[in-house]
């Protein structure tokens, strides 16, 4: 179907390489979501 | 002289009660404390100026408007969501007409009451009217900065029911008509492409 | 001397084009078949009219337009631009069937807003809308986020040469695998993975949040498709307001970043190059720029005492920054809100966060990161010749998937097209105050336009001018399309006139 860059991985591997990268990028953007949330708890305690 | 006297005071006497008659009707028809959603949403009190806005925030308002979509229910209470927008009566199947955007507030109300609800609005539905009592909150603190009324007190104002849509006649005959010119175009193209050249691959 | 085009141009161009508008029919049926399962007559015939009317265009095309010849780069940009113009022009017909639109204008800028994944609309009466008009109007967004002409590529195309001009056309030029093709098919695997898991995610949530089950699934699927293409539709007037709840933000925010990326980036991460995500210069421009404007409006807000803790500050304005910054446009406040609770500071940087934008080759608009941090490394660039003695040669490189140097072309190229996203902002913003809208509002909203985000601070409306309809329209398309390929129709007809 799509030309692979590792075609020696198999499907399996490919799936798992997938659902691996979807968990990746999710942790990133949300470890970028809690650095704002700090962010905003500081703001708040520096006005309050 | 003095009869001049007398008529300014009957003409003057008639604008009081003129006025006091004005003000009490008023009253009933649009008592002071119930906002439309336009209103709560643009609730500043001094424009321009957003510290001194929230005319509306903390106080206690009567609103009320369509129960559309569905109600979410999340333990003892639960979201409505009610529209008081040119739509409110009939929606754009029945006939309303085209007025803007729909405009409405979020509801945060016990849920027992929300059983009284019996139609929520959507394609084939006009929901029921409601009308809520509750406090109005810019920015709600339990709710993460919602703008939202918390209800204490709901009641039915008109009941809602099913919307039918019909397909006009016009409608039926052209996307027929349609069809049958589609259908000519694309086994015309079949034909033709294979005569000018069998090979070709697209 | 221009040269006319020949007749064999336009029986090229005719013939790709007629190819994707067939697509855009094929698209059709998916709504088609929502409206059947739901027994929505009227909506239903409204997509059959809709489907055949793209059919007769297409098929008509493909009759009348029979060549052999293959795709040049000029008619690459022409069909792409092309594609895109008669893809809205039949594509709104659901809409103007609908009622809901009221004229033919109103119906063509949500059909345009669908596809460039803006995310403004002029829809009245949605939250009475059939499921089948809703399911058309988030597909448009989803396919207009991978674009309709990769949709074409995907299915309709063989030739690859011709193919990848095309491609280019619509404002992508990442080549994820030599065979573009292929890279179609790849971007295409990487959206419908996120498709599923997205809607599984939001629609569970959905349902723990007290939707019934078809709603929550529906929701589910089109607040994907709004978040994953950054188009922003939703299908309550409430927009993502309509939850009320923060595991539903945060799930949005995920999508809606995650979709803000290049495909490349994706596609890198995905075939275990996990580093990448830390090295992209667009990932790292995009961090920066969202954590700037996030500080600066937490803190003005915070002062100004608009939320009463915390956690409703942070909800609220990272949620709109980010969906302003990734251009969704999806919001938890209503639109009046930005203008009586944010007020113009709130206003500007918001817009700032859309102009820049999300990253390039991906579902999002703006300036796009890479120009950002291309910019950012010739200014630095620049200062560092300053300072060094003259016969220093000083090179700075950046890394995008490949470490790649800074050259004066790619560096005018990248300042050309950021220099024509400004000029678009500023015309539309100086149309918007000639019609009487304060400045900061109107520059809110034709940023949002232009950058195919849309937010909305009011100012769009069924009732907002015509020519402020208009220039919208071409904001959305110019931004979308990144200039070139509609520059090449219009220099097309030009040609056609004028030429010898």
């Amino acid at each position: 179907m799509v030309d692979m860059p590792r075609p020696e991985a198999t499907r399996r591997q490919q799936i798992t390489d997938y659902a691996l990268g979807v968990i990746h990028e999710s942790l990133w953007i949300l470890g970028m979501t809690l650095f704002a949330f700090v962010m905003a708890v500081v703001a708040v305690a520096v006005f309050k | 002289m003095r009869i001049r006297t007398l008529l300014m005071v009957l003409v003057a006497a008639v604008f009081f009660v003129a006025a006091s008659v004005s003000a009490a009707v008023a009253q009933v028809a649009f008592p002071p404390n119930n906002p439309s959603s336009t209103e709560l949403v643009n609730h500043m009190n001094v424009p321009g100026d957003i510290t001194k806005g929230l005319f509306w925030n903390g106080k206690t308002v009567t609103f009320h408007g369509e129960a559309i979509g569905e109600v979410m229910v999340r333990g003892d209470y639960a979201w409505v969501h009610l529209n008081d927008d040119a739509y409110m009566e009939k929606n754009v199947e029945e006939g309303a007409k085209l007025a803007g955007y729909n405009s409405g507030m979020a509801v945060w109300v016990p849920a027992a009451l929300t059983k009284a609800i019996d139609t929520y609005g959507d394609y084939k539905h006009e929901g029921s009217i409601v009308e809520i009592t509750g406090t109005f909150n810019a920015a709600c603190k339990e709710h993460g900065g919602d703008m939202d009324i918390h209800a204490t007190s709901l009641k039915v104002l008109r009941v809602g029911h099913v919307v039918d849509d019909p397909v006009p006649a016009w409608k039926a005959a052209l996307a027929a008509g349609l069809m049958l010119l589609a259908g000519g175009l694309f086994w015309l193209e079949r034909r033709t492409r294979n005569r000018i050249n069998p090979n070709r691959g697209v | 001397m221009i040269v006319r085009p020949r007749k064999e141009d336009h029986l090229v161009i005719g013939k790709y084009t007629g190819k994707v508008i067939i697509g855009v029919g094929l698209l059709m049926l998916i709504p088609l078949a929502t409206s059947i399962g739901f027994a929505e007559w009227d909506t239903a015939i409204d997509f059959i009219v809709s489907i055949m009317a793209c059919f007769v265009f297409g098929y008509g095309l493909q009759v009348v337009c029979r060549t052999n010849k293959d795709l040049s780069w000029s008619h690459g940009l022409v069909v792409a631009s092309g594609s895109w113009f008669f893809a809205t022009a039949l594509g709104c017909l659901p809409h103007f069937l609908s009622g809901h639109s009221g004229t033919y204008l109103n119906s063509l800028f949500d059909v345009m807003s669908g596809y460039t994944t803006t995310g403004l609309y002029l829809l009245q009466d949605l939250d009475h809308v059939s499921m089948g008009l809703n399911m058309w109007r988030h597909l448009l967004t989803y396919a207009g986020g991978q674009g309709i002409v990769v949709i074409a590529l995907t299915f309709l195309f063989k030739g690859t040469a011709g193919a990848y001009k095309v491609y280019v056309g619509e404002g992508k030029d990442e080549r994820l695998l030599p065979n573009v093709i292929h890279t179609a098919r790849a971007i295409w695997l990487v959206s419908l993975t996120w498709l599923g898991i997205g809607t599984v995610f939001l629609g569970v949530r959905g349902m723990m949040l007290g939707q019934g089950p078809v709603r929550a699934f529906f929701h589910g699927l089109w607040v994907f498709m709004g978040a994953w293409s950054t188009g922003g539709f939703a299908p309550q007037s409430y927009n993502t307001f309509w939850f009320h709840d923060i595991g539903y933000e945060v799930i949005c925010i995920v999508i809606m970043i995650a979709g803000s990326f290049n495909f490349a980036l994706h596609w890198a991460m995905w075939t275990g190059n996990r580093k990448e995500i830390r090295k992209n210069v667009e990932t790292i421009s995009f961090f920066v720029t969202l954590s700037i404007v996030t500080m600066v409006t937490t803190f003005f807000l915070a002062k100004a005492n608009v939320y009463p803790d915390a956690m409703s500050l942070f909800r609220k304005v990272f949620y709109q920054l980010a969906s302003g910054h990734t251009t969704t446009g999806f919001s938890t406040i209503y639109a009046r809100s930005f203008v009586t609770q944010w007020g113009p500071v709130g206003l500007v940087l918001t817009t700032v966060a859309m102009a820049i934008g999300a990253s390039a080759c991906s579902t999002g608009g703006g300036i796009k990161g890479i120009r950002m941090g291309i910019i950012s490394k010739a200014l630095l660039q620049d200062i560092r010749r300053m300072i060094s003695p003259e016969s220093a040669v000083i090179i700075e490189k950046y890394h995008h998937i490949r470490d790649t140097w800074l050259d004066d072309g790619l560096v005018r190229g990248a300042m050309t097209v950021t220099i024509a996203y400004l000029t678009l902002y500023a015309v539309g913003t100086i149309i918007g105050t000639l019609y009487g809208y304060p400045l900061e509002q109107a520059a809110f909203e034709m940023v949002s336009a232009a950058s195919n985000t849309g937010l909305s601070c009011g100012v769009t409306s069924p009732f907002m001018p015509a020519v402020m309809k208009v220039t919208f329209i071409l904001g959305m398309w110019l931004g979308r399309l990144e200039f070139m390929s509609v520059f090449a129709l219009i220099g097309y007809g030009y040609a056609v006139v004028r030429g010898k």
